[in-house]
This record gives structure tokens, C-alpha cells and sequence, in this order.
């Protein structure tokens, strides 16, 4: 009973720290402007996408190296459907519907492999992904890049714009993983991570389970890439296909804690900002400072600083 | 057959490479009873419970159960269809409260219920198994013996109707064997459930059984009353040697059933 209160109170105080941080997030947007109101959005949409892999790794297990290649589809399904006019609402529609796709065709298969097989598995397909997108140049423009079509709104308005749709995007991506996690779904992806063939005993259909939760996963990387393009309104496939949008958010999640929600929150934040301050102050050794962090972590938080600190302090 | 025999198995074979691991094995479990299986290692005991259960696909033969075939089924549709396993070495949700892990089982297994309504059933499930206290304790706070229980709590969360205990009284003590024997009998007094016991320790399977079936390198040697299987020679020649039972006749029936 006293455990139970006290997980309580640790869950409210949770909610609360989160919804009072994204109150200040919506206050702040009003009296940011240029450098540091692109930061913010861009470290919003690392989130999302760190949340992504999060559902992936931190609840399911499964660790999706290849990420980048719904960020990469995303961005450029809603490219050549806003080109050609559609209405935003559809082709944001469009977008989930075809990250879903590919998830049911491609991760079907690739769902198969365990472990470290899956993570290499998945970067193949994510690079497969953006050599189609570079070489398909009748469909994709290829090499020369996508670009989007010009909103007539004036900058200043239209980067806060993005603040806005962007930290929604991280809301919603919020608000789906805790429902996620307190429902069937969550239970049965936490199981699978256990032990999976002890969960097929248990009746849960572990591959459509697995399916399903990285379809829910691909289309928020999808939706961030999308925002992406159209914020950026030009993408190109070594950009938006780049691995290394995959490495930082698995990183992210880790650094943060994987499997809560707080921790790739964190973790994104903490990572982008370094990774701002390395590329402006050091550009040639933005990848040592990374790659140091990443060693540092391994080896002194495992667990990672949400778990560490957070956990640890209100007792297990 | 559909009401006497909930479940049956017809030449049942599964080949690992060249070995055969289970080799045409015919079973019946009848209805309501505790089916004993025993065999020394590698027998093929734990095989034949993977190709009931789903886990593994026969090479050979056919699987009833409760009246439809069910040969090459996947494990999530055994369990959904109502058969439930323990494993060797329990496989809870590590890092979670108990209570997660049979509620898990309560919320898949073979019915579909609300997150909301299970609550009691599960608090009811590991009451019977003695773990009420430790409801929010993880996993690796308990014993071997209330992780075993928990493995038991987790197939009645299922609601299966055929349970499939795999070596549960393996590294008990035994006072903790005589506590798991009254556990299942109790459970199996109070509930609708057929068991099928594969045990090395012997005491359990005596205690519980009602018909024992023996295998030895993947084939069915014997089956019978516990009684009927101590004293049969070819049993006693698997286990003991034919030269131990040439010098020592009848001796099962006073010590191997309580001694091993």
C-alpha cells in the first residue's frame, strides 16, 4: 500500500514536471527569435525522433539503427505530395499511412532477426533506402535534392510557426507513448523485450505486436521529417537518410534512460545542445566530442542520467 | 475423443539433424487427470512439450487438441486456444512488479479481458500460489521456489484448460517438493485444469501423477500407473542399467518411488 501511494506520487510528480515544462516551452516560443527559436524546434524534432526509438528500444528491445530511413520517406512523401498540391491534412495523412506501409512490408521480415542482427539489418535497409531516393531521380529529383514549395508567409512568422507545429508534433508523440504504455500494447511489447518466446506462451501475437510498434514509431519519424522538409523547404536523400540521425537518437535515448518517458527528453536535449555548441565552436571535432560522449556514457552511466539521478533519488 | 481426450498426439517426430529427438510419439491426455512424463535427460521430454506447445514445428504426425488439429500452430495460438507451459528456468518481467507479469498473462492468454477488470483476477491468481504478499515485489527479490509459483500464477492467469509444468520441483529442497505437490494438487482440486508433469524428482511425480508415460532417446517406452512404471524392467534398465536390475529384482516398488 505505502508502495503503492508512493508510486503515485512519483507518477503525478512525473506528469507534472512534464506538463509544466512544455507550459513554458508554449510561453517561451513567444519571446524566442531567430538562432535560438531554430535550436529549440530542431531539438524538439530530436526528441520526437529519440521518442521513436525509445518506443523501439527503451519498451520493445529492439534497437532500430535504420530510423533515419522514415525520417528520409517521410520528408520526401510529403515533398512530392505538397509539389503537386495537396492539402496539408492529406498529405500529413499520406505520410503515416506510408511509413506504416513500409513497416508492414519491410518489417515484417526484418523483424525476424534479435539483437544486434536487427540493428544491422535496419541500417541496410535505411541505407538501401537512400540510395532509391538518390538514384530514382524521375521520381525523387535525386541528387539535386526536393525542395518544397514557398510558403508566402514572412520568416520571422513562419519559424515560429514551425515552433509551435514541431513542439505539438512532441506532444502528441508524448501523450501516444504513455497511452501506449498503459495499454495491451505496452504490456505486450514489455513482454517481448523480457523474453520473447515466453510471450508467445503467454498468447501474444509477438510479431504483430512488433509490427505494429514500430509502425506507430516510423510514422512519428516520419511526421518529424516531414516538418523537416517543410520547414527546411529543401531536403536531400544524403540529408534526410543520413544514419546519423539514427546513431544520435538511439545515443539520446540512452544518455536520457531508455524505456521512460522523461529520459529522451533529456537525453535529446542534452545531445543536441552539445552537438550546437561542438559544431559551432570545433566543426572538425564534432564527431570526437560525440563519439567521447558516447564512451563516457557506457562506461559511467549505463542506465543512463534519468534513471541515475531521477530513480535514484526516489528510491526503487 | 472430443470429451475424454483433451489432448492427443498421433506419431509425433521431430529431427534435430540426425537425431531424433522425439520419435513417433503417441500420446492422450485424458481429460481432467495429471499425466506424469519422465525420462532421463535428453529424452526428449521438453521437444515433445515444444512441438504440443508451438515452439517447434513436428517433422512428422499430428497434434489434437480438445478435438481440432492443431499440428504446427504457433505458440500464441496454443496459448490462446488454452494451453499454458511453466519453463525450466522461470522467465518473469524482470525489473517490474510480479503483478505486471501475470497480468500480462491475464491480459492475453485465452480470453481477451479490459485492462480495468483484471485487476482482482490477478491479485486471485497469485493468492492461490501464496504470492499475495509479494504483489509488488520484483522479481528479483524472490526465491527459486515463489519464482516457480510465480511461473504458476502466470499459466492460471492465462485461464488455460492444459498445463504443461516443466520441471517446476527441479532445485527444491524437498520441504519445498512437498509444498509445489500440495500447490498443485490443490489447484488442480479447485480448478477445471488438466496437468501434464515432466519431473526428474520422482517424489513429485509419484505424489501427483495418476499415469506416468516414459520416454527414452526420443520414442515412448512405457506407460502406466506410477506403481506399474517403478516395477517395469525396461524402466528400471533406462535408468539404473541392465545390469543393476539383473541383480536386483523388484526392488523399485519399496524405495525408488520415495527415495529419489
Amino acid at each position: 500500500m505505502v508502495e503503492n501511494a508512493k508510486k503515485k506520487y512519483e507518477h503525478i510528480t512525473m506528469s507534472m514536471t512534464i506538463s509544466l515544462l512544455l507550459i513554458v516551452l508554449f510561453v517561451v516560443g513567444i519571446f524566442v527569435k531567430g538562432y535560438y527559436l531554430r535550436l529549440l524546434t530542431s531539438i524538439y524534432m530530436f526528441i520526437v525522433v529519440a521518442q521513436a526509438v525509445n518506443l523501439m528500444m527503451g519498451f520493445m528491445g529492439y534497437i532500430p539503427f535504420g530510423q533515419a530511413a522514415f525520417f528520409g520517406v517521410g520528408a520526401y512523401v510529403a515533398g512530392l505530395l505538397m509539389n503537386r498540391g495537396l492539402p496539408l491534412w492529406l498529405t500529413f495523412a499520406a505520410v503515416v499511412m506510408i511509413a506504416s506501409i513500409f513497416c508492414v512490408v519491410f518489417g515484417t521480415p526484418l523483424l525476424r532477426l534479435r539483437g544486434a542482427y536487427f540493428a544491422v539489418g535496419t541500417s541496410a535497409f535505411s541505407a538501401a533506402m537512400s540510395a532509391i531516393a538518390l538514384n530514382a531521380s524521375r521520381l525523387t529529383g535525386g541528387a539535386g535534392g526536393l525542395s518544397f514549395p514557398i510558403s508566402p508567409l514572412a520568416p520571422e512568422v513562419l519559424y515560429r510557426i514551425f515552433y509551435y507545429i514541431m513542439l505539438s508534433l512532441l506532444v502528441v508523440t508524448l501523450i501516444s507513448i504513455t497511452i501506449i504504455s498503459k495499454t495491451r500494447i505496452g504490456y505486450a511489447i514489455r513482454a517481448i523485450k523480457a523474453d520473447e518466446d515466453a510471450a508467445a506462451t503467454l498468447g501474444i501475437n509477438t510479431t504483430f505486436y512488433k509490427v505494429l510498434t514500430w509502425a506507430i514509431s516510423a510514422s512519428f519519424t516520419a511526421l518529424a521529417g516531414a516538418f523537416y522538409g517543410w520547414w527546411m523547404t529543401y531536403i536531400h536523400p544524403l540529408e534526410v537518410f543520413n544514419i546519423n540521425l539514427a546513431v544520435v537518437s538511439i545515443v539520446s535515448v540512452l544518455l536520457g534512460g531508455s524505456g521512460t518517458l522523461l529520459g529522451p527528453i533529456i537525453g535529446g536535449a542534452v545531445i543536441q545542445t552539445i552537438s550546437e555548441v561542438a559544431w559551432a565552436r570545433f566543426l572538425e571535432y564534432h564527431f570526437l566530442v560525440l563519439g567521447t560522449l558516447i564512451i563516457l556514457i557506457v562506461l559511467f552511466v549505463p542506465q543512463g542520467l534519468f534513471t541515475r539521478f531521477w530513480e535514484g533519488r526516489h528510491g526503487k | 475423443m472430443v470429451n475424454d481426450n483433451i489432448l492427443i498426439t498421433k506419431n509425433v517426430s521431430k529431427l534435430f539433424g540426425q537425431l531424433r529427438a522425439v520419435d513417433s510419439v503417441d500420446l492422450c491426455v485424458k481429460n481432467g487427470e495429471i499425466l506424469g512424463i519422465i525420462g532421463p535427460n535428453g529424452s526428449g521430454k521438453t521437444t515433445l512439450i515444444n512441438v504440443i506447445t508451438g515452439f517447434l514445428r513436428p517433422d512428422a504426425g499430428t497434434v489434437w487438441f480438445a478435438g481440432k488439429e492443431i499440428t504446427g500452430y504457433p505458440a500464441y495460438k496454443t496459448a490462446r486456444m488454452g494451453m499454458a507451459r511453466t519453463f525450466q528456468v522461470p522467465r518473469p518481467l524482470q525489473g517490474r512488479p510480479i503483478k505486471d507479469t501475470v497480468m500480462t498473462a491475464a491480459l492475453f492468454g485465452s480470453t481477451k479481458p479490459r485492462i480495468s477488470s483484471v485487476h482482482s483476477f490477478v491479485e486471485s491468481c497469485l493468492a492461490s500460489v501464496g504470492l499475495e504478499k509479494k504483489i509488488n515485489v520484483t522479481p528479483d527479490h524472490l526465491t527459486i521456489q515463489e519464482l516457480k509459483k510465480l511461473e504458476f500464477a502466470k499459466v492460471l492467469a492465462t485461464r488455460a484448460r492444459l498445463v504443461f509444468l516443466d520441471e517446476v520441483f527441479a532445485g527444491l529442497r524437498p520441504q519445498e517438493v512437498d509444498d509445489m505437490v500440495s500447490l498443485v494438487r490443490k489447484i488442480w482440486q479447485e480448478k477445471n485444469i488438466t496437468f501434464v508433469i515432466i519431473e526428474h524428482v520422482m517424489r513429485a511425480v509419484m505424489n501427483l501423477a495418476e499415469r506416468v508415460v516414459v520416454l527414452n532417446a526420443g520414442k515412448k517406452i512405457a506407460q502406466g500407473t506410477p506403481h506399474e512404471i517403478v516395477n517395469n524392467k525396461q524402466v528400471l534398465e533406462v535408468y539404473l542399467g541392465t545390469r543393476y536390475v539383473a541383480q536386483r529384482k523388484g526392488w523399485g516398488d519399496q524405495s525408488y518411488a520415495k527415495g529419489l
